[in-house]
């Protein structure tokens, strides 16, 4: 049996979790004992104090100005989304110039002189296709010749890939005539 | 149902979020108003608990009770509130107590008026007597109807610490309560004998 003043009981006695045994002891214990009946007393008027207590209003237009709220925050986030991707990529920008950064002219060396070297080959090639045509005074077969040749290297991969089956099935037909005859 | 409504505001469904806010609109503005003890940081709290639950509703686990989750978010509002509240009396909130509110043609009579205002000021004069976390659990145990297990889900204690913090707040209430009585007694003595006197 538990002690009747332990928070314990008293936790069981206000739950009404006392078995039939011990709600006598316990209701033959509040007749005897003066201190235990008005604490118990007590804490029956506090339980209807309480469940007696009148519901707060709630303010006017409360459910709108929350929803107003939900729909300024969630507007707020998505702004701040975009500025945090964007400050994001600034900074893997400057990262990138801070580490990258001593390279960078040789970097831009390399380049100028890859567009140097093209210039240089493109202005050597015209030379001596110029040449060319004016030592032979044949202007056609080479400009005809640089045409086919831009065409060639031009063309998309698939109308080559194309041309080059074609090409073989016409090679393939010419064997196959000649086997025949 | 709810957890459709859950999923639905989690992708930005606006009518799900009004339906959200208000199905537990009467529930956190109460536990605030109980908490805090007057309408406007009631309202302030409530208003804040409600867009921190919507707008962290990836956190919530969908499948478990919302009531306890969304009432934890707004004790623990309520709570910082309170420790950052500093003991002055404010001008504008002497009438948050509901004492200028009656006018002539209100629902109520002055009087019913007068004696839910007395009720009120007398269950935040027990209140007061708690910390912010056994009010907390005072408040969902009597006013928000969670059972034992809900409140310990929403306040983050095993149910032996919330049985056993509900009933030293009770206690602790009762006492208090006790007292006021006696001194109202005692006041109401000495009145007729001054009146007797006079």
């Amino acid at each position: 049996m538990w002690d009747v003043h332990s928070d314990e009981w008293w936790m069981h006695a206000l739950e009404g979790t006392l078995t039939g045994e011990e709600q006598r002891v316990w209701e033959l214990h509040l007749c005897e004992c003066t201190a235990c009946r008005e604490e118990w007393a007590a804490l029956a008027q506090l339980d209807l104090v309480l469940n007696a207590a009148p519901e707060p209003p709630l303010p006017v237009n409360f459910a709108q100005n929350t929803i107003a709220k939900v729909l300024h925050a969630q507007r707020r986030r998505r702004v701040w989304t975009i500025f945090g991707s964007i400050a994001t990529l600034f900074l893997a920008a400057v990262i990138l110039l801070v580490a990258f950064g001593p390279a960078l002219p040789e970097i831009s060396r390399a380049a100028a002189a890859i567009n140097v070297s093209r210039d240089v080959l493109f202005q050597a090639l015209m030379r001596i296709a110029v040449q060319v045509i004016a030592a032979g005074k044949m202007f056609t077969p080479v400009a005809l010749g640089v045409a086919a040749a831009c065409f060639f290297f031009l063309m998309p991969n698939g109308v080559l890939a194309t041309l080059a089956i074609v090409m073989m099935r016409k090679k393939q037909a010419a064997q196959y005539i000649e086997v025949q005859s | 149902m709810e957890e459709d409504c859950i999923l639905a505001a989690l992708n930005g469904d606006q009518q799900a979020i009004t339906e959200l806010v208000q199905t537990y609109q009467r529930s956190v503005f109460g536990l605030c108003y109980r908490m805090l003890g007057n309408s406007t940081d009631a309202e302030e709290a409530a208003q804040d608990a409600l867009v921190k639950a919507i707008m962290n509703l990836q956190t919530f686990e969908v499948g478990r009770p919302f009531k306890p989750w969304v009432l934890r978010i707004a004790a623990n509002l309520c709570t910082d509130r309170l420790r950052r509240r500093k003991p002055v009396v404010s001008l504008d909130a002497m009438g948050d107590d509901g004492a200028w509110e009656w006018q002539a043609g209100a629902d109520i009579s002055p009087e019913a008026h007068m004696e839910h205002r007395e009720r009120n000021q007398q269950i935040r004069d027990l209140l007061d007597t708690l910390g912010p976390l056994d009010r907390s659990i005072v408040t969902m145990f009597y006013w928000q109807d969670l059972s034992y297990e809900e409140i310990a889900q929403a306040t983050d204690l095993t149910l032996s610490a919330v049985k056993s913090r509900l009933f030293r707040a009770r206690r602790a209430m009762a006492e208090n309560l006790r007292q006021q009585q006696e001194h109202t007694v005692g006041m109401e003595v000495k009145e007729v004998t001054y009146v007797g006197r006079a």
